[in-house]
C-alpha cells in the first residue's frame, strides 16, 4: 500500500513539475525571441503629450457621404527617444500601437514633425517610420503632430492608446 | 516494488534538474530583459451624439427659429363638397442639407429630414413624433385637425421614409430614425374639405419632436 501512496504523489509532482517547467521553457523561448532579432524597445519616458486626453470630433456633424462614420482628433507630443544604447550602429525606429481591444475596426494616426523624425503614418496592430540612419546621440527628440482617426462608431465611450516604439538594427 | 520505484524516482530526478534550469533562465532573463517605460499614451474620448430634426425651412446643423406656414383657401362655391383641397406652404426649402440634392418642389411640398448621431454600433433609433391640436380655431368656430392629411414623397425617392397619415389630435408616432443615418421625405398637405365651416381663419400649429434614448 505504501509505494502505491508514493507512486501517485509522485505522479503529482511530476505532472506539476513538468507544467511548471514547460512554463519556464516558454517564457525562456519568449525572452531568447526578443533577443534573437535585432528588435528592440525604445525608452520614450521623457516623451510628453501635450494633453493626455483628447475628445474625437465626428469628421461631418451629420452622417453623410463617404465619411458618415469619420471621427477624428489630433494631439501635440514632445517626443524624447532614449537610443543611447544604440549608439554607433544603423538602426530603423518605428511608431507602433497595438490593435484596438474592443473594436473590429482600425484606428489610424498620421503624424508631422519638425524633421528630426520622419512624419508618417500607421493603423492600429501596425507601426511607421519615424527614424532611419546611424544614432549619434543619446536622445533622439521631435515634436510631433499627431492626427488620429477612426471609425466613430468603434469608440462608444474611450479608448486608450498606447504608442511605443521599437528599433530594428541593421547593416 | 523497490524495482518498480526507482525508475520512477530517477525520471521524477532528472526533470527536477531541467526544471531547476529552466527556472534560473527564466529569471536570469527577465532580469536581463526589462521593458523600458512607455509615456506617449493617449485617451481618446468618443464623439458626441446629436440628435438633428428639420421640417420645413432650416438651418444646417442648427437651429431655425422660422416656423413654416400651411394653408389652403376654399373657395366659397366647394365648402364643404368633399372636394379635398390641396394645401401650399411658405416653405422655401428644396435642397437637401445631406447632399444639397433637390429633394422637394416647394411651395407644394414641406421638407422634413433628421439623423441621429450615436458613437456606437449597437443599433439604436430616435423617435420622431408630432402633437397637433385636436382642432384648428377660428374665434369659437373649429375644424377637427382630423380632416387634414399628408402624403409623402420625394425627388428621386417617391417612397414615404416618413410615412403619409392623417393628424388625430395629440402625439402621433411619425417614424424612427436609425442611429447614424439620414433620413429624409417631403410632405404634400391636403384638407378633407368634407363639412360646411362657418368662414374665417382656421389656425392650429403642428409641433414636430425627436427623441433619442
Amino acid at each position: 500500500m505504501q509505494p502505491k501512496q508514493f507512486r501517485k504523489q509522485t505522479h503529482r509532482q511530476w505532472q506539476w513539475q513538468n507544467r511548471a517547467s514547460l512554463l519556464g521553457g516558454l517564457w525562456v523561448l519568449l525572452i531568447a525571441n526578443a533577443f534573437a532579432g535585432n528588435t528592440f524597445r525604445v525608452d520614450d519616458s521623457a516623451s510628453q503629450p501635450i494633453t493626455a486626453h483628447s475628445q474625437l470630433k465626428w469628421k461631418s456633424a451629420a452622417p453623410k457621404g463617404a465619411e458618415a462614420y469619420e471621427a477624428e482628433t489630433s494631439t501635440r507630443v514632445n517626443i524624447k527617444l532614449n537610443t543611447q544604447p544604440w549608439i554607433g550602429k544603423m538602426g530603423r525606429i518605428y511608431m507602433a500601437l497595438p490593435p484596438l481591444a474592443s473594436a473590429n475596426g482600425q484606428l489610424r494616426a498620421a503624424w508631422t514633425t519638425q524633421g528630426r523624425l520622419q512624419s508618417g503614418s500607421l493603423v492600429s496592430g501596425g507601426r511607421g517610420l519615424v527614424f532611419q540612419g546611424p544614432i549619434t546621440a543619446a536622445i533622439l527628440e521631435d515634436i510631433m503632430n499627431v492626427k488620429i482617426s477612426v471609425d466613430g462608431r468603434l469608440i462608444s465611450t474611450s479608448a486608450n492608446l498606447q504608442f511605443y516604439f521599437e528599433i530594428e538594427l541593421y547593416e | 516494488m523497490v524495482h518498480q520505484r526507482k525508475p520512477l524516482g530517477c525520471f521524477s530526478l532528472s526533470i527536477r534538474v531541467v526544471m531547476a534550469l529552466w527556472t534560473f533562465a527564466s529569471v536570469f532573463a527577465s532580469v536581463l530583459y526589462v521593458e523600458p517605460a512607455r509615456a506617449w499614451s493617449l485617451t481618446i474620448g468618443a464623439g458626441s451624439r446629436a440628435i438633428f430634426l428639420q421640417v420645413g425651412n432650416g438651418a444646417n446643423n442648427a437651429n431655425l427659429g422660422t416656423i413654416n406656414l400651411v394653408s389652403v383657401i376654399v373657395p366659397a362655391a366647394v365648402v364643404g363638397s368633399g372636394a379635398a383641397q390641396v394645401m401650399t406652404t411658405n416653405s422655401t426649402q428644396a435642397n437637401s442639407f445631406f447632399d444639397g440634392f433637390n429633394v422637394c418642389n416647394p411651395p407644394a411640398q414641406l421638407y422634413i429630414g433628421g439623423y441621429f448621431r450615436e458613437p456606437s454600433t449597437t443599433a439604436a433609433v430616435a423617435t420622431v413624433q408630432l402633437n397637433a391640436p385636436a382642432n384648428l380655431i377660428s374665434g369659437t368656430d373649429t375644424i377637427p385637425f382630423n380632416s387634414i392629411s399628408w402624403t409623402s414623397t420625394a425627388n428621386g425617392n417617391t417612397f414615404g421614409d416618413i410615412p403619409a397619415g392623417t393628424f388625430a389630435g395629440g402625439t402621433q408616432f411619425l417614424v424612427n430614425i436609425a442611429s447614424n443615418r439620414w433620413l429624409e421625405n417631403c410632405h404634400i398637405f391636403s384638407y378633407a374639405n368634407s363639412a360646411v365651416v362657418p368662414a374665417g381663419t382656421f389656425t392650429g400649429r403642428v409641433v414636430y419632436t425627436m427623441t433619442a434614448p
